[in-house]
């Protein structure tokens, strides 16, 4: 799903969160979003998600301006994901239920992805129980479950452990290769966006920058050679 | 002291004697109280709901309004109802004054803040998130809203059992609107004032083990329902 940015500005009281001109993500692309803290991440990300509403100007989605039917084909995750008071197999299950994915299709798509987080061992327990880390895999089978063409990902790793981070990004990385689906990952990691992303937004003081990730970046010294959009 | 003792026995040979104005009284409290509760539980629910997630201004007056509204006094709740239906009131043509009819409205008025307060405050805190969750996931409005009511359902529950305790314990609006009338409009509250007053205390003490029991039994049902946890 192609994403395009219009004259977008945000305020927070009256300051100005950001003002952004114009911007262009081709569908398919797997960005990285970084910027210090305060800087309006999570807020770009809901506006993207039509979770928050922008004080000026849109978001497009494949040309088009937000409707409602964009909710089954983009998902939001958040850094502490919320957990239903059901089953892990009932949580991961609830998107494709509300698809009409129902009986032995819907099992088996929910097994698959428990199966890919390598967590199908949790499928009976209860989703509220769950350590931190657990219900981060957990949140992700469930996003992914229904194969979101835009998937919009506020530090869903910042809960995890080393390993369960290297099996996060390896499953992204995958999830993005095979349905070509748009994403943005907020990330303080630049070390996460050298490894996942081929793209970087740098959201800094209202201005969201764009530049190629080809060589390793260190965010303590950004600013210098990010090509200006 | 001994007469409180008394009043203990006798209240309980009343309650096995099948004493039927007892019973009617018992099951018109019932009838009252759970409508009311009911109607303002559906009322609160949806309000609470809608004005918990609705972004709007004046939100926090909106607030202070509604929790105040949680303590309007029973008595000035009824004398407004009964200003309205009384004969030369602007509703008296319904002739509902001194009817069950009349103590439903009184205590569904009573009732409503109660629950719209309770589900307001559920839903600021908690309501965003879930609401979040269910868009983020592709749910639509009906599906939302089943995942609303399934994820806070103690919550839902337990301001429906306060709603419901604050209709059975409540004795001012009852009164003054329904008139405490004999097989009519006489509720255990007011049985129990009635009684005190003339000196029967064992068929006080009677009432108020039996509106004690249904307060716990309404408890214990509806937490139950709702899959407590402790």
């Amino acid at each position: 799903m192609e994403l395009r940015i219009e004259a977008l500005v945000k305020r927070h009281g009256k300051r100005v969160l950001f003002d952004i001109e114009n911007l262009r993500l081709p569908t398919g692309g797997l960005y990285g979003l970084m910027g210090p803290n305060g800087a309006g991440k999570t807020t770009l990300l809901k506006m993207a998600a039509g979770l928050e509403k922008p004080d000026h100007g849109r978001f497009l989605y494949d040309g088009r301006a937000w409707h409602k039917g964009l909710f089954t084909e983009t998902t939001y995750l958040s850094q502490k994901a919320y957990m239903m008071n059901a089953t892990v197999e009932d949580n991961v299950g609830w998107p494709l239920e509300v698809r009409g994915v129902r009986g032995l299709e819907r099992d088996k798509r929910v097994r698959l992805a428990l199966e890919r987080m390598e967590i199908p061992e949790l499928a009976s327990r209860k989703a509220t129980t769950l350590s931190g880390g657990e219900a981060q895999k957990v949140a992700l089978a469930r996003a992914l479950v229904f194969e979101p063409r835009l998937l919009l990902m506020d530090e869903p790793a910042a809960s995890l452990d080393r390993q369960a981070t290297e099996l996060f990004e390896s499953r992204l990385i995958q999830y993005h290769s095979e349905t070509g689906a748009t994403i943005i990952l907020v990330t303080h990691s630049a070390e996460q966006a050298q490894r996942c992303c081929k793209e970087l937004l740098w959201l800094q003081e209202g201005r969201l920058e764009i530049s190629m990730l080809q060589t390793p970046i260190d965010d303590t010294t950004r600013g210098d050679g990010v090509g200006s959009f | 002291m001994d007469y409180i003792a008394d009043g203990f026995k006798q209240a309980f040979n009343l309650l096995i004697s099948m004493d039927s104005e007892v019973y009617s009284v018992i099951g018109l409290s019932l009838v009252v109280s759970t409508l009311s509760a009911l109607i303002a539980g559906l009322f609160g629910t949806v309000l609470g709901i809608y004005t918990g997630l609705k972004a709007f201004r004046g939100k926090r007056l909106y607030a202070r309004i509604l929790y105040t509204m949680m303590g309007l006094p029973p008595v000035v709740v009824g004398l407004l109802v009964a200003i309205l239906l009384s004969r030369r009131g602007p509703m008296g043509s319904l002739e509902l004054i001194f009817t069950p009819t009349a103590m439903v409205i009184a205590q569904v008025i009573l009732v409503t803040p109660i629950v719209t307060g309770i589900v307001f405050n559920v839903t600021v805190k908690r309501g965003r998130e879930v609401y979040e969750l269910g868009k983020t996931l592709g749910g639509g409005h009906v599906a939302i809203l089943g995942l609303f009511l399934k994820e806070l359902k103690a919550e839902l529950m337990a301001a429906f059992v306060t709603g419901f305790g604050r209709a059975v314990s409540e004795v001012g609006a009852v009164m003054i609107v329904g008139g405490n009338i004999q097989g009519h409009t006489r509720v255990m509250t007011t049985y129990i004032a009635m009684n005190n007053s003339m000196g029967n205390y064992a068929k006080s003490i009677a009432m108020a083990i039996v509106l004690l029991s249904l307060s716990f039994l309404a408890n214990a049902f509806v937490y139950h329902a709702a899959g407590e946890e402790i």
